[in-house]
């Protein structure tokens, strides 16, 4: 089945579960398009639909860094939801203390990165599930030291976030700007770092790491950048997600984040940006349309982990790649009928 | 301090149990298992709804942990073997969906209220000396070693052996005749009958909820780590310390700081143990 996809530009056999579509929206007309719909959107819709957008790309932007370290470099970090809540105090925090938002932000982003760094630091000897174990301990331990920390979090209590003033404007409108503003600044950024000469080593790490050094590649240097990268990432949509969401609690930002993140991940494709976007997208779908039933929010999102995993291995994403496919493969087959 | 000890050594035993299995999932598939205590689950309410019938404890709980073993057989051919070709990753999202899932089916079928779990040793204890010793501590604990120590035993065997084969180098041991689908559904069987045995002793005495499995399997991963997921004896060993410092920690220090010796623990094992584990740890094929 992998034989008939495209490989990515770094033309190395990549594992089943990972689809590189090369441009899953082609046309720069289809995606000017996008963004000016996404630009005049809050003329059409509701208060309450601008607060589900808003959280969609926010939950884009969260997954963004989780699938540059899973999509890219091959790293399982599962520390993701310990660096969303991270952000989400610290920066509030920092704002509630005098410093304006967007220099809290940067500070915060950047201290994420450090603690990435830290929570990395094992990645560059590890493999896949001590990894994976270590860094999930990692991320509840942040959570851990939130709580505990109740002097300045509230504790299990919860933590009230000083809003945003936006000059007068409708608090709504503007922050889904802000959510827009940051998800296509970082879809760009994130996206043509990737397409460069980093995201191609990050991919050679991923898959022949074994052969990188004689390259002259470090995979500790490029698995580090990823684990940075993703904790920066994750802080920043979690300073957003604050602002949305106006109140914290400890509770937001348990196991249950990261596995919802993975449910993104996973139902909408590693390695593709485009598809964090469409898992995304049903994630909050999900969680609205069943808003009063837990219950059947959870066994939704195991059974489309599972389903996902089990029979469309590169998530939604790559169903396009998929469907050419199979119209190549029949059209082919016709062909050599007809021969 | 010694009631802190048994406790301690009570909750370790659950960790342990839970780690045990874990290291026997891992021995034949090469696969976290995360659903690992949920996996325990259904079993659990089985022998909790046998008992609510006026069944005697022990063959309810027999028939729960035959239950178990034939839910994780089932669940590796279904969820798990087809996956195997396609490496860690996958499996291990295959697991982390199941915990969602098992959890969510056992509160859709018998209900989210906490249940009793009484078990004609569930109450009263020995007293000698001004300590108090509960007849339901000994059990676990008891129970914990014999498993462990049988278990070791076990992997001495034909079956052990081929299963240890099986995830050192499946393709040699198929090489070698080994059928590796039977050894993965024995370990899955195995691994989730222990699990429901594990989740039975944590319940008994207290309430079986549909919320019990989700801060053990933590632990039992921390444990499990300390074992380098090899180890049966190092799993076990450690399943007990983890329970011993918490209580300790929680006595000394606080008890909000409690759930956080596990985290501590796996964090700086990890960073003081690395150069010994990339040592034991065979490099990947090219």
């Amino acid at each position: 089945m992998s034989t008939t996809l495209p490989t990515n530009s770094a033309s190395v056999a990549m594992p089943d579960w990972v689809s590189h579509p090369k441009r899953p929206i082609q046309s720069k007309l289809i995606r000017a398009l996008l963004l000016l719909g996404m630009i005049i959107l809050p003329w059409f819709l509701g208060g309450y639909y601008i607060y589900i957008v808003s959280l969609v790309l926010v939950y884009t932007l969260s997954t963004l860094g989780l699938n540059v370290m899973i999509g890219w470099t091959g790293q399982i970090g599962l520390a993701a939801a310990g660096f969303f809540g991270l952000g989400a105090y610290a920066t509030s925090i920092l704002n509630e203390k005098g410093l304006p938002w967007i220099v809290a932000l940067v500070l915060v982003g950047l201290f994420a990165a450090l603690v990435g760094f830290i929570d990395g630091f094992p990645a560059v000897r590890l493999f896949g599930f001590f990894l994976a174990i270590a860094s999930l301990a990692f991320g509840d331990l942040i959570l851990r030291f939130i709580i505990e920390a109740d002097g300045i979090t509230g504790g299990g209590g919860g933590y009230p976030v000083q809003l945003l003033e936006f000059w007068g404007m409708n608090r709504e409108i503007a922050l889904y700007y802000l959510c827009l503003l940051a998800i296509v600044a970082f879809m760009v950024l994130v996206g043509r770092v990737l397409d460069g000469r980093l995201g191609r080593t990050m991919l050679a790490v991923n898959t022949i790491e074994i052969a990188t050094p004689s390259m002259g590649i470090a995979p500790p240097k490029y698995k580090l950048i990823a684990f940075m990268t993703s904790g920066s990432i994750a802080a920043i949509a979690g300073a957003i997600f604050a602002q949305l969401l106006t109140y914290l609690s400890p509770d937001m930002f348990k196991t249950s984040l990261i596995i919802t993140m993975l449910v993104m991940l996973i139902v909408g494709g590693v390695g593709s940006l485009w598809g964090s976007f469409a898992g995304a997208i049903f994630v909050v779908f999900v969680q609205e349309w069943l808003q009063a039933f837990q219950v059947y929010q959870r066994i939704v999102f195991g059974v489309s982990l599972m389903l996902c995993i089990g029979l469309l291995p590169g998530g939604l994403a790559s169903l396009s790649e998929r469907l050419r496919g199979a119209f190549a493969k029949r059209s082919g087959r016709a062909e050599g009928a007809a021969a | 301090m010694f009631q802190q000890i048994l406790s301690g050594l009570e909750a370790g035993s659950w960790y342990a149990l839970l780690a045990i299995s874990i290291v026997i999932v891992m021995k034949a598939t090469d696969v976290p298992n995360f659903a690992q205590a949920q996996i325990g689950m259904p079993g659990a309410y089985v022998a909790v709804n046998l008992i609510g019938l006026g069944w005697p404890a022990i063959p309810a709980m027999l028939v729960g942990i035959c239950f178990g073993y034939v839910l994780g057989a089932v669940i590796e051919r279904i969820a798990i073997r087809p996956l195997a070709a396609l490496g860690h990753f996958p499996m291990l999202v295959m697991t982390i969906g199941l915990t969602y899932a098992l959890v969510s089916i056992v509160t859709i079928t018998f209900g989210s209220e906490p249940r009793n779990f009484p078990t004609s040793w569930s109450e009263g204890g020995w007293e000698f000396a001004g300590l108090y010793v509960p007849y339901a501590q000994v059990v676990t604990i008891l129970l914990g070693i014999v498993l462990a120590v049988v278990l070791t035993y076990f992997f001495r065997t034909t079956w052990g052996v081929r299963m240890r084969a099986i995830s050192e180098n499946p393709g040699t041991a198929r090489l070698l005749g080994i059928n590796s689908g039977l050894v993965s559904n024995l370990a899955w069987g195995m691994g989730a009958a222990i699990s429901t045995l594990a989740m039975m002793l944590h319940t008994q005495g207290t309430v079986l909820a549909d919320s019990s499995a989700d801060p053990l399997i933590l632990k039992a991963f921390v444990a499990a780590v300390l074992g380098s997921f090899t180890s049966l004896s190092g799993a076990f060993i450690g399943g007990l310390s983890i329970g011993v410092l918490e209580n300790i920690t929680g006595m000394y220090i606080g008890t909000g700081w409690k759930e956080a010796v596990a985290l501590v623990i796996v964090v700086a094992y990890l960073f003081v143990r690395m150069p010994v584990l990339v040592k034991t740890i065979k490099p990947r094929e090219v």
